[in-house]
């Protein structure tokens, strides 16, 4: 029952909207041009509004068969992957969202990670033999895409060195907003796109790291699981 | 006695003609329904929200359904209230039976859904303006139909939806008219057959929504709703018939 009490209100709606125009209608016979000009205006608003939309800025998302031919080519690429198995020249130069150096004095680093929300990027530390003195940083993310459309707002954590302590914050994260028009029921029925589509946004997430190169004799302070030392020879 | 035959084509024509200048205000009300409609659907018809990678992304969602669905529903009105007893004696402003007065409001009734289907098809335009002055925000469209053919196939079948609901508006003000108990019997019968039907399995959804508007072949879409629709109008033309002239 409970379904039809949306339907009766609609109607109830309607109903008294159209009694209360429709109902008088006898009485103006003969004089009322009324209608014609409400609908000749409406139709002139109509149109306007037709011209106005396309100047207004708009995207258009992509289609089910576009969405699902990126998303094999992005799920193809495994950025915190390549990263811990060392072939971090594979990453995509694209997904370098940022890079911090660092001086390093001394050779015991201790880490600490402040992750707000869970799910934040694994940090993986690198020794290596090229660095002195000083540690590298690099932030990977590849975007993210809602309905094939790229998330154009950027999000870089914090990274902040601290003597001896590199403190790597995830924290306020960015409020993305869209209001997505879509196709309305009589245009999506006949449509071959909208087979399944499903009310809601398919929106992938992408993937994050934060790649961090150490030299080689640094001895790494850090707490249980906050960090992946890329093991070379693995 | 009269010098000349008149044709029941001219008949109809003649009171398909008076009834578009006698009944204009139908579109008053079909202006206030479908501006009343945009206002409600600045609410949008729904939102998502999903967080991750330090992304809270929130979607809202809007078309112009909520404008189509009270169109539809404006149709199955204005037809019922056209079955009522001053709107019928009106047809008799001139020489005519039955069949030419049903007939003409027939058509009248065509004529008038598919304006309104055209300017519901329009309608999101509209909308998607007036979202953008309140938000002044960005635009996203997800356009899982698009192209003439499509906006064709669209507007087509919701004309032809109006229509339909038109036209069970249009029998069930003839049922009224012709025993009055019916105002109550028939909401009664209506909502109590979709109460028994969907406790016993079979709900309205199945056998009348996905019967038609999960139909993605366009011509058995267009043959199904024209059959059903005929079935409206047949049963509201031969109760009409068994009125009596001037009840």
């Amino acid at each position: 029952m409970m379904v039809l009490l949306p339907i009766l209100i609609l109607a109830l709606v309607v109903a008294v909207t159209a009694f209360s125009s429709i109902g008088t209608m006898k009485m103006r016979l003969g004089q009322g041009k009324t209608g014609l000009w409400m609908l000749g205006g409406y139709f002139v608003l109509l149109l306007v509004s037709m011209i106005v939309s396309t100047f207004l800025p708009s995207e258009t998302t992509a289609s089910m068969n576009e969405e699902s031919t990126h998303s094999k080519k992005r799920s193809e690429i495994s950025i915190p992957m390549l990263i811990a198995e060392g072939k971090v020249d594979e990453v995509n130069k694209d997904t370098l969202v940022k890079e911090w150096s660092f001086e390093l004095q001394d050779h015991p680093l201790t880490l600490e990670a402040y992750v707000e929300n869970e799910g934040g990027p694994g940090i993986f530390i690198e020794k290596t033999s090229d660095l002195t003195g000083k540690i590298q940083a690099s932030y990977y993310r590849s975007p993210i895409y809602v309905d094939g459309l790229k998330v154009q707002e950027e999000f870089k954590p914090t990274l902040v060195m601290n003597q001896q302590t590199l403190t790597v914050s995830v924290e306020n994260p960015v409020d993305v907003h869209y209001q997505m028009f879509t196709s309305e029921f009589p245009f999506t029925q006949f449509s071959q796109n909208s087979v399944g589509r499903e009310r809601g946004s398919r929106i992938e997430w992408g993937e994050e790291a934060v790649y961090i190169r150490v030299p080689e004799e640094t001895e790494i302070i850090g707490e249980n699981g906050n960090y992946t030392l890329i093991d070379p020879a693995a | 006695m009269y010098s000349a035959d008149i044709s029941t084509a001219e008949v109809v024509k003649k009171q398909v003609s008076y009834k578009w200048r006698a009944y204009i205000s139908v579109f008053t009300s079909l202006v206030v329904i479908q501006l009343l409609a945009v206002l409600f659907s600045l609410n949008g018809t729904g939102m998502s929200s999903s967080g991750g990678m330090n992304y809270n992304i929130r979607v809202e969602y809007y078309n112009a359904d909520m404008i189509m669905i009270f169109t539809i529903f404006w149709g199955f009105i204005t037809a019922l209230l056209l079955t009522t007893k001053a709107y019928r004696e009106d047809d008799f402003a001139f020489v005519t039976n039955r069949t030419s007065g049903t007939l003409s409001t027939i058509i009248y009734l065509w004529i008038i859904c598919s304006i309104a289907g055209f300017a519901a098809s329009l309608s999101g335009y509209l909308l998607k303006v007036v979202v953008f002055l309140f938000t002044s925000q960005e635009l996203l469209s997800n356009n899982g139909a698009e192209g003439a053919g499509i906006y064709v196939m669209g507007l087509v079948s919701l004309i032809l939806t109006i229509f339909m609901f038109a036209g069970f508006g249009y029998a069930a003000g003839m049922i009224v008219q012709w025993n009055k108990m019916f105002v109550i019997l028939l909401p009664v019968l209506f909502i109590g057959l979709l109460i028994s039907l969907e406790s016993a399995g079979y709900s309205m959804d199945r056998f009348f929504f996905q019967f038609l508007f999960s139909e993605q072949n366009f011509w058995l879409f267009i043959m199904k709703s024209l059959a059903v629709s005929t079935a409206a109008y047949v049963i509201a033309f031969l109760i009409s018939n068994r009125l009596e002239v001037k009840r």
